[in-house]
């Protein structure tokens, strides 16, 4: 059956699903081949791998909200930061490193739903705007709240970890999951309701879907995923600073799913490798990298409305078309 | 002390009217959010300073010259981007930063990251209100969106393409029914939204510096106010612009000049939630 | 049509992945050419720093030429020569920082890793990959030297020179109430403002005024009103080039003429005339008194005007205090590595630079400390200097030389009529 995507393209998606066990395993083994890539690179390159991985968290967690229900949120920079300062700062105040992880997801919760319950009636256009003043207010706030948050000077995050290597495995093991998490969810009612708020929200409502609710806890699972990248980001790079949950953060995360394809399951990684990797690995200077992000973006966005993964799809559906011939 | 807060107040609001009115001319047409606006008034800034500094023309041909650079890179963002995403509204946050940046950077690349200076004959006057003091380029930017303003009134009520692109603005199917060329009103809307834009370039330029990212940070603010008046709501953008600098320039004197912004921003998302139409639209549009 | 699902493509993906890495050898980390060391420097080329990152990595280029010229240096019987590698952290050390690190430290693996700003955002990265480590501009309170054992400051730091500017406005410009307008976000500003505080309670000056500006601010009505309606009769400003010049810019538009305004960021004429704007730039700057380290153009060492004129010649740009001291980088390192006997262990040249002597062709007017060794307690000193502007030849000139001993001014000289023999 033919189905219309968030950005007009039509999509195909088949009502039986066989065997959903192999789509994990697949995933598994992704995360066991950018465990590998990760720890067999050097430094540098690891490290803009691990940045890229942590994105893919934060990105797949936008996925659900953005992706799944077609409500385009740019505020997943400002969960991130929450992740990334809260997780910092309680262990700065004695805190275990868990209890500190647990914490600041929490905290990244309690804001979801406030943001999530007071823009429940705003939808498309005016759900992005309120949505990226959401993070601006939030970024000014800490940024500026010096006795907190250290202001410009940002904070130096202590270790939780036992050593670098356990490090090195929770970051693409959180990847896989968080890919994980998306493909579950899609499949379960939550992300069915969803699906159904994306096509037609009048009508869902009109059927009987509790809307608002799928809506909320959509937007409040999305904020904690994005917290768990803000935390291993901050024990990543072990230092921390207000130009991470910049509003501008948010924005990109948004542009990076939609360029590798939202509401699909690989699509962060995608588009999360783009946005990170262009910049870092192409060595250009800042500008030129940028203006070719930018260019990028345009181009993908006008004539790949799926993002990457629907180019994937239409390249792989042509080659089985003349393999099957 | 009241009078300066006053007057910083509609120097201030004149800035917020001027950005808002280009920005909401193109989301009544096309319902686009054109963050890349910012980056038509770097360009445009940096065209002045060229023409200015380089070609050492006097100051006026070179603001003429930026004007003329701002409104073509404007239609130029239509024409290349904004024009394949107008029944795909979700897609315009992503065709919008990516103008963005390649504005910004195209500035970056050719002029470097330095701040330089625009500087008018009348840098350095200084005009005397009662006790306030209002330094002459805060009013050369009132008198430019005054005078802004009045043209581009107008031009809407006064002039054929103008109502055109009102009607377009108000119901799009309707208007091509009627026979107006659509792709014609895209491009003169984009067009006076560049020279706009240029418009701002020459009066906040001096204000400050220019650098390629001179004007992402007070679109934000331009931003607030377009949702306040109402989108494509022209009349609407221009009051509430000068509301928002009063009530911006008041908070910053009586409560804290360092949360300035957060003012402005705050109001903008009670707006959001409980009126998202604007203070004075009362059109039917659908809000979603 | 059958659409092929994400799950075959999720399999292909993860098994080819795993495959050709396995498989594939890892990148050999270079190591540097056996006649060659890398000077591997981090500093801010683009973003609100970017008045301070260009001009270093230009002196430091000349100094490193100036060594290779004459055949380089000699190590345990080996010849080097020297190369520069600059990574820009676009004045963002925490994001963009911490990569150029681990790029110049374990793929290039410098001996020796020179840095601007940011310093306390690496710290967790000392601590995983340690090596002597050269700041050359971050002049904070407090120091960065707290930061790790490992960080050395070539230049004084705040305390060596901001007391000096508040004793200059006190006893020369006979002004006692002053208004600090600073950027609070920045820690450099921070930084003055803690010692202008101190200063003034020791000298008996009165501040009436303090007000601290957002990041990104550009309209600064609002902060000069504030600071104004207190009375004060001289303005001091906090933090660098970029964000002191327009409001210096702002306050004479405003209409504030005749107030001494004062501040600590090396200021040269170029970037006053390129970010206030000509002819505008000669009449804010008429008032203008900026403290800091000495200027090249005014040292007595022949060496040191030979560097101005080549660097002006070389760059059209005048050079700032900043220039000399990134100039003097070069020698440093090599004397370090010289007194270790080696150009690549580093905890035995870190070791070295601990004692290590003035180096021979520096240019800054380093003070030896104790026993003749450049640094004390890992910072290395020189005079400060407090420069005024000279209107009809719209340049500076220097007004008072001085050396800080706590909160004590020492060595202090006034110049009379600096114009003049200009």
């Amino acid at each position: 059956m033919t189905e219309i995507g968030m950005y007009g393209q039509q999509e195909t998606r088949q009502r039986v699903r066989p065997r959903p066990a192999w789509d994990y395993l697949g995933i598994a083994l992704l995360g066991f081949g950018l465990w590998v890539l990760l720890v067999e690179s050097n430094s540098f390159y690891s490290s803009v791998l691990a940045t890229i991985l942590i994105w893919t968290i934060a990105t797949s967690g936008l996925n659900i909200i953005a992706g799944l229900g077609g409500y385009p949120s740019l505020v997943q920079g400002a969960f991130y930061g929450i992740g990334a300062y809260g997780s910092a700062l309680a262990m700065k105040w004695g805190q275990p490193f868990w209890a500190a992880c647990i914490e600041a997801v929490l905290a990244a919760g309690i804001l979801g739903l406030i943001v999530g319950l007071v823009f429940s009636r705003t939808r498309g256009q005016y759900f992005a705007i309120g949505t990226m003043f959401t993070g601006l207010v939030v970024s000014l706030v800490l940024s500026n709240w010096q006795s907190l948050t250290n202001g410009l000077l940002g904070i130096n995050v202590e270790f939780g970890f036992g050593s670098i290597n356990q490090l090195n495995v929770v970051i693409p093991a959180a990847a896989a999951f968080s890919l994980m998490l998306v493909r579950f969810v899609s499949r379960r009612r939550l992300g069915w309701r969803l699906l159904t708020i994306l096509e037609d929200e009048d009508l869902a409502e009109h059927i009987g879907v509790p809307t608002a609710r799928t809506k909320l806890t959509g937007f409040v699972l999305s904020a904690c995923v994005g917290a768990v990248a803000g935390v291993l980001i901050a024990q990543y790079n072990g230092t921390i600073s207000p130009d991470l949950f910049d509003y501008y953060v948010g924005f990109v995360m948004f542009v990076a799913l939609s360029v590798g394809g939202a509401g699909r399951v690989l699509g962060p990684l995608l588009g999360s490798a783009f946005i990170v990797g262009t910049p870092d690995l192409l060595n250009l200077s800042s500008g030129i990298g940028l203006l070719l992000a930018g260019i990028i973006f345009v181009v993908v966005i006008i004539v790949i409305p799926g993002g990457f993964m629907s180019a994937i799809d239409a390249v792989m559906a042509a080659a089985s078309r003349s393999v099957r011939r | 002390m009241l009078i300066q807060a006053a007057v910083n107040g509609v120097v201030l609001g004149s800035l917020f009217a001027l950005l808002a009115v280009g920005l909401t001319l193109t989301y009544g047409v096309m319902e686009v959010p054109n963050f890349a606006q910012a980056g038509v008034i770097t360009l445009s800034a940096y065209a002045m300073l060229w023409l200015n500094q380089t070609a050492a023309c006097p100051f006026w041909i070179a603001a003429l010259g930026g004007l003329v650079v701002g409104g073509v890179v404007s239609v130029l963002t239509e024409r290349i981007a904004y024009r394949f995403v107008r029944t795909r509204p979700l897609a315009a946050p992503v065709v919008a930063l990516g103008l963005l940046l390649i504005l910004d950077n195209t500035a970056l690349i050719l002029f470097g990251g330095d701040h330089v200076s625009l500087s008018p004959p009348y840098a350095g006057d200084v005009i005397y209100v009662g006790s306030a003091s209002v330094p002459a380029v805060g009013v050369a930017l009132i008198g430019t969106t005054a005078v802004a303003l009045l043209a581009l009134w107008l031009f809407l009520q006064r002039t054929k393409t103008g109502r055109a692109i009102r009607a377009v603005s108000q119901n799009a199917e309707a208007a091509a029914i009627l026979g107006i060329r659509l792709e014609r009103q895209y491009i003169v809307s984009f067009f006076i939204s560049g020279i706009l834009a240029g418009l701002v370039a020459f009066a906040y330029g001096p204000m400050y510096a220019v650098y390629p990212y001179m004007a992402d940070a007070i679109l934000l603010n331009a931003f607030v106010v377009v949702v306040l008046g109402g989108l494509g709501n022209v009349a609407g953008a221009a009051v509430c612009g000068l509301l928002l600098g009063l009530l911006e320039s008041f908070g910053a004197i009586y409560v804290s000049a360092a949360y300035q912004n957060l003012f402005g921003f705050a109001v903008l998302l009670l707006m959001i939630v409980l009126r998202p139409a604007g203070l004075f639209t009362n059109r039917s549009r659908r809000v979603a | 049509m059958r659409r092929v699902s994400n799950d075959r493509l999720t399999i292909l993906a993860g098994t080819a992945l795993a495959a050709a890495l396995l498989l594939a050898p890892s990148t050999p980390s270079r190591a540097d050419d056996a006649k060659t060391v890398t000077v591997g420097a981090i500093l801010p080329i683009t973003g609100f720093l970017s008045t301070l990152g260009p001009p270093e990595r230009d002196a430091m280029q000349m100094g490193i030429e100036d060594i290779n010229k004459v055949g380089g240096f000699e190590v345990g019987g080996q010849r080097y020569t020297l190369k520069l590698k600059v990574l820009d952290d676009e004045s963002n050390p925490a994001t963009v920082g911490v990569t150029a690190y681990r790029q110049l430290v374990d793929v290039d693996k410098v001996p020796v890793l020179v840095i601007a700003a940011g310093t306390r955002n690496y710290q967790a990265l000392f601590r995983r990959s340690p090596l002597p480590v050269l700041n050359i501009l971050d002049s904070t309170y407090p120091s960065i030297l707290d930061v790790d054992k490992h960080v050395f400051l070539l230049r004084s730091d705040t305390p060596a020179y901001v007391p000096g500017t508040v004793w200059y406005l006190k006893n020369v410009l006979k002004k006692e109430r002053i208004a600090f307008i600073g950027a609070g976000a920045d820690p450099y500003s921070a930084g003055i403002e803690t010692w202008v505080k101190k200063a003034a309670e020791e000298y008996g000056v009165k501040i009436v005024s303090v007000v601290n500006y957002p990041l990104n601010t550009t309209n600064f009505a609002p902060f000069i009103q504030a600071a104004m309606a207190e009375k004060p009769d001289a303005i001091y400003l906090g933090g660098v080039t970029q964000e002191v010049l327009p409001v210096a810019k702002q306050l004479f538009q405003s209409g504030i003429r005749d107030l001494p305004v004062v501040h600590n960021s090396g200021v040269t004429p170029t970037q006053a005339k390129q970010i206030i704007g000509d002819p505008l730039y000669n009449d804010v700057m008429a008032n203008n008194y900026d403290f800091a380290g000495t200027l090249p153009e005014t040292s007595d060492n022949p060496a040191t005007k030979k560097f101005y004129k080549d660097f002006v010649t070389r760059f059209n740009q005048y050079p700032s205090d900043l220039t000399m001291w990134a100039y003097d980088t070069p020698f440093v390192l090599v004397g370090a590595m010289q007194k270790a006997g080696t150009v690549t262990d580093r905890d035995k040249i870190y070791q070295a630079m601990l004692g290590m002597p003035v180096p021979a062709n520096t240019i800054s007017g380093w003070i030896p400390a104790d026993g003749g060794k450049l640094f004390h307690d890992r910072d290395a000193q020189t005079m400060s200097e407090g420069i005024g502007w000279c209107s009809d030849k719209k340049t500076i000139a220097p007004v008072f030389l001085y050396f800080m001993d706590g909160l004590k001014v020492t060595r202090e000289k006034v110049v009379a009529d600096a114009c003049k023999d200009h």
